[in-house]
């Protein structure tokens, strides 16, 4: 029992500072509702520092439905980088929209235990609590701008259409419980090794279920909701819902393949594969032809889940390792991006986020515009920043296993998917704007800018310590 | 200080606009202090030159330090007879494209000085390093200063152009990077040890059919840097855009480090598969000499004739290096250090005329050498520099070529020969066309030099002699290097038959 206890501490700890914020608020003046977002940044940070994993720790509790280890670590790590800079970042952009509700924060903070479950989970169905309580947190952000019509869009449509992935997910697992008998990873893998995946139901339910968790990582066929939830939502609400969920459907993913799926790899490697060619490539296409960057971020989103889908086909140890350390570098790098995006303004708009407004942005705030230019190149991975340190570890993944094909799709989609992040440097440094551009960080807003940048180039040039936080990750 | 030597070269540039950002507010300010920053990294550059061993290929002034111990990634500098005159040619080619911009350059010339410096650690970088992983970062960031040295200084069509460059050579180098992944993982599974390190990569035989997949990765990241024909296509627009300084380093340095990447990787990684492609690149070789020269031949706006002078001199640095044998190498890296002075002073004067008439079209000009006698000497010097005038860098650069080139392969020799014919036509009637016959009468208050340009082409006027009159300076730097490259490779060749 001690045991569980230990295993299920980093989600009681949040449950617990959850309730304290959900006080706070209680107290807290109108005014001062960004304090919940400190607060909550010193809980996450304090549970952060209180569950560190020590030599190859791994604590299985519960009779095995879930466990603390490493690699559950590594992934609340992106949690909490995604946390801290999305919540600070959105800060100035909801009290400059009249919305600086306490809600934010804390459906935010709840949103992580949810996750926090789904990359602990070994057995389906506390993966599917975890799933549930992060998407309902999510779609309730989503269209938390509810007196803006695309945010409530975005908002109903991320509910429609992630409830009826749940229930398609929910749908497969009970085939996979009906012929395996079971909800344990390891059972269930069993099952597999004993009796053969050659079962139309198993085969089906399988199928299911993992398209269910592509829905949740936006690959494609399974990403239609993802152009639209994404640029409706309140801008640093995006931000956050690029990195945290979907490092969260990945590691619940990963764990489920690697764990429960191991004797089957070779047939879900081609599943993987296609996604992944399917989802890089029409992701980088279509945000080619984007003019507003906040839309053309959102595809930007689904080509670097294919990139992170070639991790998942190679199947090595470097395949995880490279999607965790892309995960984190990419929180960095987007979130970055997202608050700098949530900040421009013009007479007029609150919003502005045409490519136009960027134009002229190096001379009127030149150090706002190198952080942007320093986001984009490392998005599009480019050394010696960080992006390029996760793409690097991607393709060597799949050299590893001999997917070169598949990371020649890679680099090539790199270079097509280069062109739109070098579109937003050119009206930043190559054109002359076209009215007076305002972008004036907020404190809250310089303070995530410095970071992201700070970290985008740390990890670039000394990746050590962040390899080897993955590193050490043990499945 | 000589201890870490080389890592003083990469980062003093990148410290020295670090420093200047905080503390130099102006546009004047920075200008100079970026020059003499730049001075500084040049006379720097000394005692490496006069410390270097030139008894042994062995690379020296080795920095290695474990890096990211996870891959078995280094920081591990060295340089050894095929990169220590690049890089002199990159510190004494930086300090002059700073001062030739110190007119040319008129908005924004903070962040313009800050870019060439960052430039410059990165291109230092690219020759130094001796791991892959190292390498491959200087070789890719160096994209983005020179990406926005081209697109915001440019000419009209920079944008066009500063994108086609950077997005151009990001698809060549995106597939080396896979081949440096491949080659890792390869050498592991063969000798146990993974590791980016470039010497120890290069002292394992791969199979020929692994060879030839990492050779051709390699070659479309070289080729297009080089560039050769048929991966030419975004030079001229790069080189006709981008600021007099663009220009120059771009000629002068980025175009080096393709023929750099066949000499340090492809040569030595792969020998097989480089044996096996000698009469594709040869082929291509001849064609750049000659398609470059005609083409060169009919254009009517001197920077772009230079340009593509460029593409057909480059031609002749490939051909001397696939000859493998010491005559056609060392021309082959002679010829690079003199395409660096002569096209980068080709340039530097091509941007200083503009800056005077704002036109670069020949027809407008005509007579200009009664005017502006001695900028018309320097444009002749180099004019017959460029044509391979004996006496002159030229020539001793494209003769060691033609002779090494002859023995290997005589009937492209015979048909490169030709390109030196060719060269001597466009650039002399460019030059007859611009500087004499009658005068246009715009011209008729045309200035001449005035001393800062006759400060910067002075250097370059003294080593394009130097060369030609006693190369032995230079060559004896690489005599030990290039003979252990032809010797491996000629071992090769002897195994394969």
């Amino acid at each position: 029992m001690g045991q569980s206890i230990i295993a299920i501490m980093p989600e009681v700890l949040m449950t617990f500072f959850a309730i304290g914020l959900l006080v706070i608020d209680l107290v807290a003046s109108d005014e001062k509702k960004s304090g919940i977002a400190y607060f909550g940044i010193a809980f996450i940070l304090i549970t952060l520092l209180l569950t560190i994993p020590v030599g190859g720790f791994k604590i299985v509790g519960f009779d095995g439905m879930l466990v603390w280890d490493s690699y559950a670590y590594a992934f609340f790590v992106v949690f909490s980088i995604a946390f801290i800079l999305g919540s600070l970042g959105a800060v100035d952009y909801m009290k400059r929209l009249g919305i600086n509700k306490g809600e934010y924060y804390i459906i935010l903070f709840l949103s992580i235990i949810g996750m926090l479950f789904m990359v602990s989970a070994t057995d389906l169905s506390i993966l599917y609590l975890g799933m549930e309580t992060m998407a309902l947190s999510m779609y309730i952000i989503a269209g938390f701008n509810k007196w803006n019509m695309r945010s409530n869009e975005s908002g109903i449509k991320y509910f429609i259409i992630g409830a009826f992935s749940s229930a398609i997910f929910l749908f497969g697992l009970s085939y996979v419980y009906g012929y395996t008998g079971s909800t344990r990873y390891a059972e269930i893998a069993q099952m597999i090794s004993a009796n053969g995946l050659d079962h139309l139901s198993l085969k089906l339910g399988m199928v299911m279920m993992l398209a269910g968790l592509a829905f949740k990582i936006s690959a494609v066929p399974f990403h239609m909701w993802a152009p639209d939830v994404y640029s409706g939502a309140p801008t640093p609400a995006t931000g956050f819902m690029t990195v945290a969920p979907k490092a969260a459907a990945f590691g619940a993913l990963i764990r489920f393949i690697w764990v429960a799926l191991e004797p089957a790899t070779a047939s879900w490697q081609l599943f993987f594969a296609i996604l992944a060619v399917l989802t890089m490539t029409y992701g980088n296409l279509v945000a080619i032809a984007q003019n507003n960057v906040k839309r053309m971020l959102a595809y930007s989103a689904i080509s670097h889940a294919g990139y992170m889908l070639i991790g998942v086909v190679a199947a090595n140890d470097l395949g995880y390792q490279a999607i965790a350390l892309y995960m984190i570098i990419y929180g960095f790098m987007n979130i970055g991006a997202f608050t700098i995006l949530s900040q421009m303004k013009n007479k007029g708009v609150i919003e502005d986020e045409r490519l136009e407004s960027f134009a002229g942005l190096s001379k009127s705030n030149p150090l706002t515009a190198l952080a942007m230019l320093l986001f984009m190149f490392s998005l599009a991975g480019i050394p010696p920043l960080a992006g390029f340190i996760g793409k690097f570890y991607i393709f060597a993944a799949a050299i590893k296993s001999n997917f070169v094909w598949l990371a020649i799709v890679g680099v090539l989609n790199s270079a097509v998917g280069c062109y739109y992040y070098m579109r937003v440097t050119i009206f930043m440094y190559f054109k002359e704007p076209e009215y007076e551009v305002e972008n004036n960080l907020q404190p809250a807003g310089a303070i995530v800018t410095f970071i992201a940048t700070v970290f985008v180039i740390l990890i670039g040039v000394f990746p050590t310590f962040f390899v080897n936080l993955v590193k050490n990750m043990v499945i | 200080m000589i201890d870490n030597i080389l890592t003083t070269l990469i980062f003093f540039p990148l410290l020295a606009a670090f420093v200047i950002f905080l503390f130099f507010r102006s546009g004047k300010a920075t200008m100079w202090a970026a020059f003499v920053a730049s001075v500084i990294e040049l006379i720097m550059t000394m005692p490496l030159m006069f410390n270097f061993n030139k008894g042994t290929a062995a690379m020296q002034f080795v920095e290695k330090v474990d890096w990211i111990p996870a891959f078995g990634i280094q920081y591990h500098l060295g340089v050894d007879g095929i990169s220590v005159l690049m890089i002199f040619l990159t510190t004494l080619l930086t300090a002059i494209a700073i001062l030739g911009s110190f007119t040319y350059i008129q908005k924004r010339r903070r962040e313009f000085y800050l870019a060439m410096l960052v430039l410059e650690t990165g291109m230092v970088g690219v020759f130094l390093a001796l791991d892959f992983f190292l390498f491959y970062i200087f070789w890719e960031a160096m994209l983005i200063p020179m990406y926005l040295i081209i697109g915001v200084w440019g000419g009209p069509r920079r944008i066009y152009a500063a994108v086609k460059f950077f997005l151009y050579t990001l698809a060549g180098s995106l597939l080396m990077m896979l081949a440096i992944i491949a080659l890792y993982f390869k050498h592991g599974a063969i000798t146990g040890v993974y590791t980016f390190d470039i010497l120890q990569i290069a002292s394992v035989t791969y199979p020929a059919e692994f060879q030839i997949f990492v050779f051709l990765a390699f070659f479309l990241g070289f080729a297009i840097k080089v560039p050769m024909f048929p991966f030419h296509t975004w030079l001229p627009d790069a080189h006709v855009e981008a600021p007099t300084a663009g220009s120059v380093i771009l000629a002068g340095v980025l175009l080096k480090m393709g023929t750099y990447g066949f000499l340090r990787f492809c040569l030595p990684i792969t020998p097989i598969a480089s044996i096996k492609f000698v009469p594709l690149i040869a082929t291509l070789s001849v064609i750049a000499i000659i398609y470059g020269a005609l083409v060169a031949m009919v254009q009517e706006d001197i920077k772009k004739l230079v340009a593509y002078s460029s593409v057909s001199h480059m031609g002749f640095v490939t051909l001397g290096i696939y000859a493998f044998n010491p005559a056609g190498i060392e021309g082959g890296i002679l010829q690079m250090f003199n395409h660096g002075i002569i096209t980068g002073a080709l340039f530097l004067l091509v941007g200083l005329i503009y800056e005077r008439t704002h036109t670069r079209i020949i027809n407008e000009y005509g007579g200009i050498a009664v005017k502006v006698p001695v900028f018309a000497t320097f444009f002749l010097i180099f004019t017959m520099a460029s044509i391979a005038l004996p006496s002159m860098g030229g020539f001793i650069g494209e003769f060691l070529v033609l002779v090494g080139s002859f023995q290997a392969f005589s009937d492209y020799a015979i048909v490169a020969a030709i390109g030196v014919i060719f060269a001597a036509v466009y650039m002399l009637w460019m030059y007859q066309r611009v500087f004499f016959h009658k005068l246009n009468p715009k011209w008729e208050k045309l200035l001449d030099v005035n001393v800062r340009e006759v400060i910067y082409m002075a250097p370059l006027i003294i080593l394009v002699f130097w060369v030609g009159l006693y190369p032995e300076t230079f060559t004896s730097y690489m005599h030990e290097s290039v003979a252990n490259l032809v010797e491996n490779i000629q071992a090769v060749k002897v195994a394969l038959k």
